[in-house]
Order: structure tokens, then sequence, then C-alpha cells
């Protein structure tokens, strides 16, 4: 049965930007204080941002804090996220939250823990990464592969070559420099090398909906479980508790059900086409 | 020092393109094969070149890019350890259509593409199986090379 959210969630608590940190040019990081705790948020849940005057938009935690201090990784695509990504320090912001249900963090202990991520689907995978870095998953061993666009386009480098090594990150570009070091081509090419058992890979993958697609296709064909894979989806979340229905689909509201969810409960979803 | 047949054959049986050959496939395919070294910048192949040799990567990494304006030179693949450089020598008119070059000392195993063809057409069995792997290894790239003109990372999304 779906769980009820609070009323609470409907009105958002008010939040100053601490700190500003431009992760590319069209993409910033901001860290918030809420000036009331919220819970504190699951890796892979949402909030939503609201810029005043402006609008609210459906961001991910990409720093989870301890409930009053959060981070959101924010690409400025639209107006609401233009306000959000210019903001200065100081700045006064809306926040209602976390929503969703998060990465299923339990079934990762003793196992291989494979992080995939596309683009700017490293944002929500941050703080599980941080925390595969400090070992508290109890996983088995993980490692994180990451594709972008361009090594100009490759969401938190230094922290990837830094504080992150230790998940002996598999990085690769569309579109290669001659100083690139990584791989060129899609994300996949990365897999073969990194699976090892796939009766102990627990995949986490979050990225455009068709690179999770060929994400997932790819970890089956090489004997990864469906239910092994989580996989973040993007809808038009716009309540945050399954009243409005904008992100419904089919049986599912996402911005409740999801966004996190089994490779096998979304294929048979992500396999009707749109109209 | 160059290295025994024997030892080709050792290496080449522990690659996934010779995967699952009969020791005298193995012993065919050495026969055309050389253990090379590469150093960084080392040009194999050459875009509108002759395509008569190809590798397979034993430890290193060659790239795949092509040049010409207005993007000047692009790195369209990489390929590491286990994968085939090189793939024009499969079909007329033999022609590259790529740059191939050493990102890093390494070596390869480099195959003589007349020698593959001719020893392919005189033992059948052998050829069918080169020629599968060829094909399942073309099919790969097109995939892939599919995917990046999609522009997968390039969405809309906000998060």
């Amino acid at each position: 049965m779906r769980s009820e959210p609070a009323v609470t969630t409907l009105v958002p608590t008010m939040a100053t930007v601490e700190a500003v940190r431009r992760e590319l040019d069209d993409t910033v990081t901001l860290s918030l204080a809420l000036s009331e705790p919220s819970l504190t948020p699951t890796p892979g849940q949402f909030a939503m941002l609201w810029a005043p005057g402006v609008g609210e938009v459906a961001i991910s935690y990409s720093g989870v804090g301890d409930g009053s201090r959060v981070d959101h990784t924010i690409r400025d695509v639209g107006a609401t996220t233009r306000a959000l990504t210019t903001c200065e320090p100081g700045a006064e912001l809306g926040s209602r939250g976390p929503f969703g249900r998060g990465w299923d963090l339990s079934r990762l202990p003793g196992r291989r823990l494979l992080i995939i991520a596309g683009g700017l689907g490293l944002a929500p995978l941050r703080p599980v990464v941080e925390a595969a870095t400090a070992g508290t998953l109890g996983t088995s061993s993980a490692q994180l592969l990451v594709g972008a666009r361009s090594p100009d386009a490759m969401l938190y480098r230094d922290e990837i070559s830094t504080h992150w090594a230790s998940l002996e990150p598999q990085l690769t570009v569309d579109h290669a420099t001659d100083t690139w070091k990584g791989g060129v081509g899609p994300v996949t090419i990365a897999l073969g090398s990194a699976i090892g058992d796939p009766a102990t890979v627990e995949a986490i993958v979050c990225g455009p909906e068709i690179m999770m697609r060929v994400v997932a296709r790819e970890l089956m064909d090489r004997d990864v479980a469906p239910d092994a894979i989580q996989v973040s989806l993007e809808r038009n979340m716009q309540c945050g508790v399954a009243r409005c229905g904008h992100c419904q689909l089919g049986p599912l509201f996402t911005c409740v059900d999801g966004p996190v969810l089994r490779w096998d409960e979304a294929e048979p979803l992500l396999a009707v086409r749109e109209r | 020092m160059t290295p025994s047949p024997t030892d080709l054959i050792a290496e080449l049986k522990s690659q996934p393109f010779c995967r699952d050959l009969s020791d005298t496939e193995l012993a065919e395919l050495a026969a055309c094969g050389t253990l090379v070294e590469v150093a960084g910048g080392d040009q194999l192949l050459t875009l509108g070149g002759p395509c008569d040799w190809f590798w397979v990567i034993v430890d290193g990494a060659l790239d795949v890019s092509m040049h010409g304006p207005p993007v000047g030179m692009t790195i369209i693949g990489r390929l590491h350890t286990g994968d085939v450089a090189g793939v024009s020598w499969v079909a007329e008119p033999f022609r590259s259509e790529f740059d191939l070059t050493a990102v890093g000392p390494g070596h390869a195993v480099r195959f003589d593409a007349r020698e593959v063809r001719r020893a392919c057409a005189a033992d059948p069995a052998l050829g069918n199986k080169i020629y599968q792997r060829m094909a399942t290894l073309l099919r790969d790239r097109l995939h892939a090379t599919r995917l990046q003109l999609l522009d997968l990372y390039g969405g809309s999304r906000a998060l």
C-alpha cells in the first residue's frame, strides 16, 4: 500500500543558499541551509525547489547532509532552473521534501556495486558514491562508471580523480580531445571489464532514459539479474505527493513510487511508446 | 626479442577474438601474425590509406580518429586490451577510413590481412569463425556509434 505523505510536504521550508559551486558552464551545485530541519533524505530522493516569483522544480539531492543542510546540483534548462542556477550565496529559496523512493541501499551488503552514471545522472548518485568511498555500504567491492558528452561536460571531475579514486572510476566520453586519458564511446564499453561475477552485481544507474535502457540491456546480456538493476526515472513531478498526476507512469506515480525503480518494474512501463 | 610461434599461439589463446579456435586454427592464424611493440604517437593506419593490417591489442590503447574541417582532429573511439583494431581489411576496397594511432606504449599482435584472407579462403571453417567475429565486432561498433550520434547525455534533465 502506498504510504501517505505528511500534509506539511505541501508547504515549502525556506532555505538559505550557503554556497554556490560552478560545476559546468550551465550547471551549479547549491548548498542549502534549511530554516527547519526536514527528514534526512535518502540518496536518490528529490526535493521541490521553489525560486520565489518564478516557479518550482523537482531536483534530486546531490548531498544529503543531516536534513538541515543539503546539496542540489542543477542544470539551467528553463526559467526556474535559470533562477536557481544564478542564485548568489545568501539568497532565499523554498524547499519541499524529501520525496519519493531513493536507491535501495539495503540490497548492497556483500555485493559488488556498480554505480553507472550518464551526464548529469551522476548528481543523484553522488551521495551513494560518497558512501561507497567511505566504505559504509557494506559492499564487497564498488566501481564507478561515468559517461559524458565530452571531458568538459564531465560532472565532479575533481572529486572523481581525488576523493573517489578508490572506486577505480571508468570514464568515457563521446567526443574526446587528444589529452583525454579515459575511454571514448558510450558508457557501456566499460561494462565488460567491470562486471566480474554477474551473480554478485547490484547496479544502480542514472542518466537519460535511453542510456539507462541500453545499460540495463547490456547488463542483462552479461547475466546480471533485472531485479539487481536500479534506475532513476525522470518525469514531470509537480506536487510530489501523488495528487496531481503529472508524473504518472502506467499504474505508478513516479514522485511517490519512484523515482528509483528496479529494472524489472521499470522496463515494461518504459516499453510503452509515448503518443 | 622475437617471440616463438608457440608464444604467439599462447598469446592469441588468451585473446577474446581467438576464443574457441582449435589448436590448428590458432596455428593457421598465428602464421599470419607478429607480436609488435608500439610507441605513443605511432600511426598504424592512415585515413584513405590501404588497410593491409589489423591488430589485436595485447596491452595499451589505440585511438580511431578522423581529421578535417571544421572540427579538426576528432577521436571517434579508443580501443583497449583485447580489442581488434582495423576492420576495413574484411571487404574491398581494403581502404582505411580512419587514422589509427597509439595512445602510449603497448604491444599488439599485427596480422597481415592478405595472409588472413588467404587462410580463411583455404580453410572455410576458420574463415566462417573469423568473419563471424568480425561481423559481431562491426555490429557492436555500429551500435556504439549510433549511441554516440544520439548525444545521450545532452538531454534536458535538470536534476
